[in-house]
């Protein structure tokens, strides 16, 4: 094991990560190799062509995909050979996850989908409902608690999925093209909100999305092309002054 | 690591569960109405047809079963080919016996009577009833409950023992005393009535004493509704099962085709039964393949009604399963319509359990909805089936219907409504979870 294994520094740490699709006689090499350390309260957002790999990547990080081989570290735990069991326990307590699509669930109003994975921690029902209240008033939904999804536009959605996902105090939020689906005022606005969860409580953020505006605003920069992660960019506001490994 | 909240005490996990998910499931539900009603009617329907055939089931067990179970016919004397001979002092011996408290002999033989009907040439017409000879007291003592109830008290015999059998011979005094069942009952025909009886070569007028229910089983399911009672000896007499032979030359024979042996209370209690049987075939050994325990009838009906029961059992069983296969279906379209949401529950750390659990509950809401409401077509259905029975097969069965029948039945749907819901909850927990979210669903 070397030295970076134990760095409590570091949030997310891949390490010769490859995820293989068999079609038919081919091989699909959606990730190809990929090392990379993402520490603690960093901010990262990854473009690239489509079919690169990105959705991949955050899977695999996110623990709802495993990695055909190589190593996996969130938060100083090797994930990548825990069962499903412990998966789970990992997305429901260290990862929060936003997609490109909101996905709420259709049947449950605004605040119920916040609470819904509080629910699942056993959290008390007085304690998620203050919890959930006070997430969804920091996205500025505080007049749509009680709204279903479908009464809902997209950007307010998107901000319940925050919500939502920031429910169980995630050490890493993880979004899939978040403002792929909402116009560019509302992708703004998601942003910033994104951005604020970054400096104000110091959550490790990767974010995918094929929108220059919405990746150059990270300070830390990724590119991939065929599963490789094949540019790293700092910009000067880089927070932690941790320096990109192995590049 | 910040995971403040994943402390389970066994205390949490006993409260959180299925609470919160009645209301969610009865949501998901109400998102498909017409569905989910179609659905609960389909197994409304099924629980009716199940609970109605198993009571049916049930009713045919308890109308073979209880006569002779409420009976206090221990022992009987039952020949193959129907004939005892001396029975009234072979009944005599065997009561003298400490371990019993009687012994009865009966005769079932058919015998032609001159029924009353306006339109005939002479007002009468003769036809062949079922008759069955009986000492009148300790028959009445050999029945149990039910069967006397078929019986209005007030129309009984006026002779309770078997007169014109006198002291054993047939020169007693003729009654001529008879009891008919319902069926046969009309503005012609009433108690005080006489009715004719045609016996061997001559009539002989019988007063008719007393009316009951035509679909009186009889201790061994008599399916003909027109019967009559009458005393044995009379029966014999009337038949030609008294006496062989005529003048001087003429033997009494006394022929019935079975003697119950009712054992004393005791005897019962130290259940003598088998002894008593041994004693019979070693002091009758004419009839030694003959003798037949309570427990040993029991049986045999059983093992009679066996097929019918298992038949009724099978179509109310066969019928709920297709019923909660539907339920199961319809839950694993449920379940692959809603492959994306499922895939974003996992996604954001539902545990397969909770999804486990969630797809259950839906499905058994479903299950015990249709269920409750298939009660009432149920008991509907159960009166209907026995009636018909009833009617087509001319043997009375009872109503095996109760609420104690129907909580048995609601406990049944529910262990394998939960097993069948299984699959569709396995579908639901075996997603790819990537798959799931990017599916078109
Ligand atoms: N389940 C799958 N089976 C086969 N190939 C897949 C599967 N999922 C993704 N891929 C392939 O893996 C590559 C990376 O996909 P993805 O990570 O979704 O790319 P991106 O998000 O960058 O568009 C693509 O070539 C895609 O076709
Ligand atoms: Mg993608």
């Amino acid at each position: 094991m070397d030295v970076g294994a134990q760095d409590t520094r570091i949030a997310i740490r891949m390490d010769d990560i490859t995820k293989v699709y068999e079609v038919g006689e081919t091989e699909i090499r959606a990730l190809d190799g990929v090392d990379l350390e993402i520490m603690r309260g960093q901010f990262v957002s990854i473009m690239g062509p489509s079919g690169s790999g990105k959705s991949t990547l955050l899977n695999v990080i996110g623990c709802i995909d495993t990695p055909t081989s190589g190593s996996l570290r969130i938060m100083d735990q090797e994930v990548s050979r825990l069962k499903d069991k412990d998966l789970t326990a990992i997305r429901l307590s260290t990862i929060g996850f936003i997609f490109q699509q909101f996905y709420l669930i259709p049947t449950l109003n605004a605040i119920e989908n916040v609470e819904l994975p509080m629910k699942e921690a056993r959290i008390p029902r007085d304690d998620r409902h203050r919890r959930a209240t006070q997430l969804l008033a920091m996205v500025g939904l505080s007049n749509r608690m009680s709204h279903l999804p479908n009464q809902l536009s997209g950007g307010e959605q998107q901000r319940v999925a925050i919500a939502r996902a920031l429910a169980n105090e995630p050490d890493i939020l993880l979004a899939d093209e978040p403002t792929g689906e909402v116009d560019s005022q509302t992708s703004d606005s998601i942003l910033s909100i994104l951005e604020d969860l970054n400096r104000d409580r110091g959550l490790t953020m990767v974010v995918v999305s094929h929108d220059p505006n919405v990746a150059n605003r990270a300070p830390r920069r990724l590119s991939m092309v065929d599963g490789k992660i094949v540019s790293d960019r700092s910009g000067p506001m880089i927070t932690g002054g941790n320096v990109p490994r192995g590049t | 690591m910040a995971m403040p909240h994943r402390e389970e005490t066994p205390h949490e996990l006993a409260l959180n569960p299925h609470v919160s998910r009645l209301p969610v499931a009865i949501r998901n539900l109400l998102r498909r109405p017409m569905r989910s009603v179609m659905t609960c009617a389909a197994v409304a329907i099924s629980m009716g047809l199940l609970i109605s055939m198993f009571s049916v089931s049930e009713g045919i067990m308890d109308s073979a079963e209880v006569p002779l179970l409420e009976s206090r016919e221990d022992l009987v004397i039952n020949p193959d080919q129907g004939r005892i001979e001396l029975s009234h002092t072979i009944a005599a011996d065997i009561t003298s016996w400490d371990e019993v408290d009687f012994a009865t002999p009966a005769l079932y033989q058919d015998m032609r009577v001159l029924l009353p009907e306006p339109d005939a040439v002479d007002g009468r017409y003769p036809k062949v009833v079922e008759a069955l000879g009986i000492v009148p007291a300790p028959f009445w003592e050999l029945m149990g409950e039910r069967e006397r109830e078929r019986f209005d008290q007030d129309e009984w015999f006026t002779y309770l023992d078997d007169p014109y059998f006198g002291n054993g011979t047939y020169d007693g005094h003729f009654t001529g005393e008879i009891l008919l069942s319902q069926n046969l009952r009309g503005p012609d025909l009433q108690v005080g009535h006489v009715l004719p009886v045609i016996a061997l070569d001559r009539v002989v007028n019988m007063t008719v004493v007393g009316f009951f229910d035509h679909e009186w089983a009889g201790l061994t399911g008599i399916a003909d509704l027109s019967f009559a009672i009458l005393h044995l000896s009379e029966l014999q007499a009337l038949t030609g099962m008294a006496w062989e032979g005529e003048g001087a030359s003429a033997r009494v024979v006394d022929l019935s085709n079975l003697v119950s042996v009712a054992l004393t209370p005791e005897a019962v209690k130290d259940r003598a039964e088998e002894e008593v049987a041994q004693r019979i075939r070693d002091e009758y050994p004419a009839y030694a393949e003959d003798v037949f325990t309570k427990g040993e009838q029991l049986e045999l009906i059983r093992q009679e009604t066996m097929i019918a029961e298992a038949f009724y059992f099978a179509i109310g069983s066969v019928s709920m399963l297709i019923g909660l296969l539907f339920v199961a279906t319809i839950m694993i379209v449920s379940v692959l319509e809603r492959t994306r949401e499922i895939g974003i529950l996992r996604a954001i750390g539902i545990s397969r359990r909770s999804v486990f659990a969630q797809v259950i509950t839906e499905a058994m809401v479903l299950v015990l909805a249709g269920a409750l409401i298939g009660i009432v077509p149920g008991y509907f259905g159960a009166v209907w089936a026995a009636e018909r029975i009833s009617t087509n097969v001319g043997v009375s069965i009872d109503l095996g219907f109760s609420t104690a029948f129907v909580i048995q039945a609601l406990l049944w749907v529910f262990l394998v409504g939960v097993l069948f819901a299984m699959y569709p909850a396995y579908v639901a927990i075996r997603m790819n979870i990537v798959k799931a979210i990017t599916s078109s669903h």
